[in-house]
């Protein structure tokens, strides 16, 4: 059986993406009931249209219901399951035993993933799972590559693991550093990070502060390319990448790199340095942070930590594919940053080789010809090479 | 009869626990728990059998979470502390209670999560499930907390007193920032750049443990035995024996009426004034607990 690829989704377009460059599952949260309350999210006619379009595409549905729930968290709840179930979602992920067994017991047929905030890390949690009725686990980001395949040697239920996306400093589901220091439920969907925060180190009386940087408990993000084939080699079910609150051409950058691993391997039998090559263009394409191969080598020191961290945003991104007229061979795109006549911009193909191409003319939607594209959320056509399809991303 | 219980740091202090309501003594060894206090197996043993000897419960705590590679041997530690004649262990990884299951280990569990247990229909799964026990988070208002007694009666147990865990991870923190690998058990503090208060922190071998303010419920203590609770938590960090055994004297003031609360807590401010204190009353409803009202 293949291993899938698992893309997040903070909203429809972005689920539409990830489908498109080449998820095999999808990821999101509801109004309620999931983390990342920070993320659009979906309504309930949200995910039936998410479960029409993906399925569609063959691609798999998974909603996160994922709260550690509090007494009064559960209104509703059953009959949310039911919909879900009734709209074709395949599974839900979930670190609440008695939302699994709710689930189990209304919903039977959706699968019941647990979530990485129960912080499964060796094979006995595991084992513990599966004889409570799960159908997947996804494993704690804190396991390494050598106790993962131990782990694999001794269980039987599906593994799910982490590949690349921003990392909980602490074990998730064990922090409430924002409860504390903001009043936000980090296990209800509020977390406000704070472990990125800086903080003084003191022993008793004496700061203990570097001179260049103070201390933060925040993580490099993920980012595990080096580890795709060893990953596939072992067998797990699925490989998760993180960010529901990401960008959709984040997402397509991403999944379109991971993507091209994966095929790579059940292609050739392998993934060639050049694949990798590539790969690592598309991570850095929409990438803020400094990443790591997460724990995959061990456990991490200095070298997965993030000090004086300071977000960069990408200006990479130029424009996104609205339409495409068949007859004039031009695209219908939305501006999202500046470029002009005669620069050499990138099509990001969601299936196949990038193309490029130098922009010979644009036009608004009034036929104008138009030199210089600085208006974002603007739309223009433009001239391109070959066919594009909506969701299709356009970078320098 | 409800459950008192009260952590110690060394073996010699047990037998100067005298208060009656004390059932149990909580010990932990440093390898296997979030102790910063460096007890062995011959220590642990040691210590059930004075704990016993003075008619108590001896309660071990194993409230860590175990890498695949230390499984064996943590398997390993169970069935000492199961030959020894520990009464209890306290744990928070879901490994350990299939240990228990699987190879039919007669000493009892406590599963105590920390975040994880904040609502009353998840304790009663666990509670269906054969789980001998659990401890409430500590991260929820107390009406949460009173409902989930009455819904789980002579189930739960609650941490009353004691520094309250706000992070754990796999990580070693001080380590890292440092560059010096070392343990960093003792006196360690983390302070957020904008903010007077201090956070302790520990870094052991495998992880740091982040702590907020230390917890105390001498005005509702009377209250809270009153309830279905199973039992009573005074548990700690990085106090000495000395500070734990005056606290516990404190309770046992208030329930027996020969101390009011507000007269208790002066008391205790007393023993360390650089302690800082969240009262049980004060844990505060989230953002959202407030939009769900």
């Amino acid at each position: 059986m293949r291993t899938e690829l698992l893309a997040p989704a903070g909203d429809l377009e972005r689920l539409k993406v990830a489908v498109i460059y080449g998820a095999d599952a999808v990821y999101f949260g509801g109004k309620q009931f999931s983390l990342r309350a920070r993320a659009s999210n979906f309504t309930l006619d949200d995910i039936k249209e998410a479960v029409s379009f993906a399925h569609a595409h063959g691609t798999k549905v998974y909603v996160t219901v994922n709260i550690i729930p509090h007494n009064s968290d559960f209104t509703g709840l059953e009959d949310y399951l039911v919909k879900l179930q009734e709209y074709g979602v395949d599974a839900i992920i979930c670190a609440s035993q008695a939302i699994g067994a709710i689930c189990k017991k209304v919903a039977p047929d959706l699968e019941v993933h647990i979530s990485t905030q129960q912080t499964t890390i060796n094979s006995s949690a595991v084992n513990y799972w599966q004889s409570r009725g799960a159908d997947r686990i996804v494993l704690g980001r804190e396991v390494t590559y050598d106790e993962m395949l131990e782990i694999m040697k001794k269980v039987t239920l599906p593994v799910e693991v982490f590949i690349h996306g921003g990392m909980c400093a602490n074990y998730s589901g064990r922090c409430t550093i924002s409860n504390v220091l903001t009043n936000r439920d980090a296990n209800r969907g509020g977390c406000a990070q704070s472990c990125r925060w800086n903080y003084h180190l003191w022993h008793d009386e004496q700061l203990l502060d570097n001179e260049d940087c103070m201390m933060s408990l925040g993580s490099k993000d993920m980012c595990t390319i080096d580890y795709i084939q060893r990953l596939l080699e072992a067998g797990v079910c699925s490989m998760k990448i993180e960010g529901r609150m990401k960008t959709a051409y984040y997402i397509a950058s991403i999944v379109k790199g991971y993507r091209m691993l994966i095929d790579s391997y059940y292609d050739d039998g392998k993934i060639s340095n050049e694949d990798l090559e590539k790969a690592e263009y598309y991570m850095t394409l929409a990438s803020n942070r400094d990443t790591f191969n997460g724990f995959y080598p061990g456990v991490p020191d200095r070298e997965g930590q993030l000090y004086n961290f300071i977000t960069t945003a990408s200006q990479s991104f130029i424009a996104n594919v609205k339409g495409y007229d068949e007859e004039t061979g031009e695209a219908l795109i939305e501006v999202r940053n500046h470029f002009e006549v005669n620069d050499e911009l990138v099509i990001m193909n969601p299936r196949g080789d990038d193309v490029r191409f130098k922009v010979e003319r644009m036009t608004d939607e009034n036929g104008n010809e138009v030199e210089v594209a600085n208006k974002p959320m603007q739309l223009l056509k433009i001239k391109v090479p070959v066919r594009v399809d909506e969701y299709t991303f356009i970078h320098k | 009869m409800k459950d008192l219980f009260i952590y110690l740091r060394n073996t010699e202090n047990i037998p100067a626990v005298t208060v009656d309501s004390v059932t149990g003594i909580i010990i932990a060894d440093y390898e296997h728990s979030s102790s910063n206090h460096d007890l062995n197996r011959d220590d642990i043993r040691k210590a059930v059998s004075v704990i016993h000897a003075c008619g108590r419960k001896a309660v071990v705590k194993t409230d860590r979470l175990f890498s695949e590679g230390e499984m064996a041997e943590l398997h390993d530690y169970l069935e000492f502390l199961q030959q020894i004649g520990t009464d209890a262990i306290i744990y928070t990884d879901l490994g350990i209670k299939m240990i228990l299951d699987e190879e039919f280990f007669t000493i009892k569990g406590i599963y105590a999560p920390e975040t994880l247990l904040t609502d009353y229909r998840d304790i009663k799964v666990l509670r269906d499930d054969g789980f001998d026990g659990c401890v409430i988070s500590k991260d929820i208002p107390l009406t949460d907390v009173y409902d989930i007694i009455s819904e789980c009666p002579d189930y739960c147990y609650l941490r009353v007193h004691g520094p309250i865990l706000i992070a754990y991870s796999r990580r070693r923190y001080i380590s890292s920032y440092l560059k010096k690998k070392n343990t960093y058990l003792d006196s360690y503090y983390l302070q957020e750049e904008s903010r007077q208060e201090r956070l302790p922190i520990v870094e052991k071998e495998c992880g740091s443990w982040l702590y907020d303010a230390c917890l105390q419920s001498l005005s509702e203590i009377n209250r809270l035995f009153e309830t279905s609770v199973r039992g009573l938590i005074i548990d700690n960090i990085y106090m000495d024996d000395e500070y734990t055994m005056k606290t516990a004297d404190l309770y046992d003031a208030v329930m027996n009426d020969e101390i009011t609360p507000e007269e208790a807590v002066v008391t205790l401010k007393s023993f360390d004034s650089s302690i800082r204190y969240t009262d049980i009353n004060d844990l505060r409803e989230t953002q959202l607990d407030k939009e769900n009202q």
